[in-house]
């Protein structure tokens, strides 16, 4: 016999789309500022600046600038990410322990 | 609204396996009938939103709690506490984001404070964090059927416990309301005696403190404080909550030496406290330039909790050799911190009256104080509280009624024999009102 069952599993549908930072334009010569936010977590600043040095090899980058979050369990918040928006060229983040 | 599907009655559970509806238990197929029952029982239309992530822009509604409280088994009459709790666990300081995802796999646990949770049947004493009562079960592994389904915490999707432990299918615990003048957990956070409240908590899995011996108050204390400095423990040295929970013997041990709870926090906060020595002594290395860096402290001790506040002590547990519980919470406060909501039962608190029982109880108790010329008289004054008024007319009366602190007992017991457990009651004492006219000349 068939029986009616209600769906446990959340139906809202897919999260809305996050609008990206429109992108930054630069001519060659041009001085990058790069900015890398850490999440926190012991040597995740090691372990990005040293990714940062290794794009400064290979890209124009004149100034780097690390954002350390205070907590690894919550996202930078809306004007920090609009901040880093507005003054970047490029930022590298990265999540995991 | 939920999508309805149809499925065959006999390959039921089957089929809520292949869908990944399940936390590896049977569940109840959660028909339509059954799913407005529970609605019926917190008062809820399905469509009102209980809270939201905003991380990762999921809304929970009233329909899929109840689906998934019906799911783990609970009665409508649990939905109440069911939605308490998940009312906290979405409220942003507790992080929901984060608490359900983290490799350090921290269950939800629930301790339920009040009235109400002796009107349901939940337990507090006996086994109160092992299996066999269904309250306690079923509230607990509703909050997780929700965080998997709703909210994709599940092995495989945003769950990302290393290794996770018991606890995170069900766990949740009822206090029992502790002897005067040590006030419940409820009343110690702010909330009216008569409420019933649910405080949520990130944990780790709970420590079994063992004292059987020792009569000596701090002596018990420092084995809690033992457990609680334990340098496996994650949080230890960087400051995080607690949950205590007093055993029998080990409460009665603090309440007669005449420790108040905050005193038994203090003393705990402090005796957790560690060095970096000590940590390294045991393998583990102070983190530096890292969210968890402290700096120096003045003493060189960490904290393992973060401050006195943060340290939450209840008493639950059966009487026995002398046992108690720790559970830390599996992050630093500034990840996370517990949530306390109250229950909001359907038709609001109004006050459970019978009156004929009422007057029964002052009928059991007057008679005692009559014959020192005192009376009493009584009123509801909650869902199943009750505040007593001792009358006082002289000085003389005053001197041969019995204090407040010898007539709760005798109070207490008359109105669980004639109203039934789950109540609370207040005694108004005139003797204990500054300037009032008996208190002018006595000493």
């Amino acid at each position: 016999m068939a029986i009616e069952v209600l769906s446990p599993s959340y139906e809202g549908g897919s999260a809305e789309a996050v609008a990206y930072a429109p992108r930054r334009t630069f001519a060659a010569g041009d001085a990058l500022h790069l900015v890398l936010i850490e999440n926190g977590k012991p040597k995740a600043k090691q372990l990005l600046q040293f990714v940062g040095e290794e794009v400064r090899k290979r890209l124009p980058v004149a100034t780097i600038e690390t954002h350390s979050k205070p907590s690894a369990g919550r996202p930078i918040d809306a004007d920090t990410a609009k901040m880093f928006a507005a003054r970047a060229h490029l930022v590298i983040s990265g999540l995991g322990d | 609204m939920a999508q309805v599907l149809q499925i065959d009655e006999g390959d039921a559970q089957e089929e809520m396996y292949a869908r990944n509806w399940t936390d590896g238990l049977p569940v109840v197929p959660p028909t339509p009938d059954r799913v407005d029952a529970m609605l019926a029982g917190a008062g809820l239309n399905a469509t009102d939103a209980i809270g939201e992530i905003k991380e990762r822009a999921r809304v929970l509604t009233a329909e899929k709690a109840a689906i998934n409280a019906v799911m783990a088994g609970c009665l409508p009459e649990y939905f109440p506490v069911v939605v308490a709790a998940l009312r906290a666990m979405l409220t942003p300081a507790f992080n929901a984001h984060t608490a359900l995802t983290s490799t350090g796999g921290a269950a939800s646990c629930l301790v339920v404070s009040g009235p109400y949770a002796d009107e349901i049947g939940m337990r507090s004493r006996l086994n109160v964090l092992g299996p066999g009562n269904r309250a306690n079960m079923t509230i607990g592994r509703s909050v997780r059927l929700v965080a998997a389904n709703v909210f994709g915490a599940r092995t495989g999707e945003m769950d990302g416990s290393s290794i996770g432990h018991p606890g995170k299918l069900s766990m949740c615990l009822a206090e029992y309301d502790p002897p005067a003048p040590w006030e419940p957990l409820r009343v110690e956070l702010g909330f009216d005696r008569s409420e019933t409240t649910v405080t949520i908590m990130a944990t780790e899995g709970p420590r079994q403190v063992a004292n059987h011996l020792n009569p000596d108050p701090a002596g018990v204390l420092l084995t809690f404080a033992a457990a609680m400095r334990n340098p496996a423990t994650y949080c230890v040295g960087k400051g995080s909550q607690g949950l205590v929970i007093l055993g029998y013997e080990h409460s009665q041990i603090l309440h007669q030496a005449g420790w108040s709870k905050q005193r038994i926090r203090e003393f705990l906060v402090e005796e957790s406290r560690i060095t970096a020595d000590e940590l390294a002594r045991w393998g583990i290395l102070k983190e530096k330039g890292s969210q968890h860096d402290l700096g120096e402290t003045h003493d060189g001790k960490l904290p393992a909790i973060a401050t006195v506040d943060d340290l939450f002590v209840v008493t639950a547990g059966g009487a026995g050799a002398g046992w108690s519980s720790y559970i830390p919470v599996w992050a630093p406060t500034l990840h996370n911190r517990s949530v306390t909501v109250a229950v909001e039962l359907p038709g609001g608190s109004a006050p459970v009256v019978d009156e004929a029982k009422i007057a029964a109880v002052v009928a059991a108790l007057a008679p005692g104080l009559r014959s020192d010329g005192a009376d009493l008289t009584a009123k509801v004054t909650g869902r199943r509280a009750i505040e007593f008024t001792l009358d006082i007319p002289s000085q003389a009366c005053a001197d041969c009624v019995m204090p407040v602190r010898m007539l709760q007992p005798i109070f207490a017991r008359e109105v669980g024999r004639i109203l039934g457990s789950g109540w609370t009651l207040k005694i108004n004492d005139p003797r204990d009102e500054a300037g009032h006219p008996l208190n002018a000349s006595r000493s």
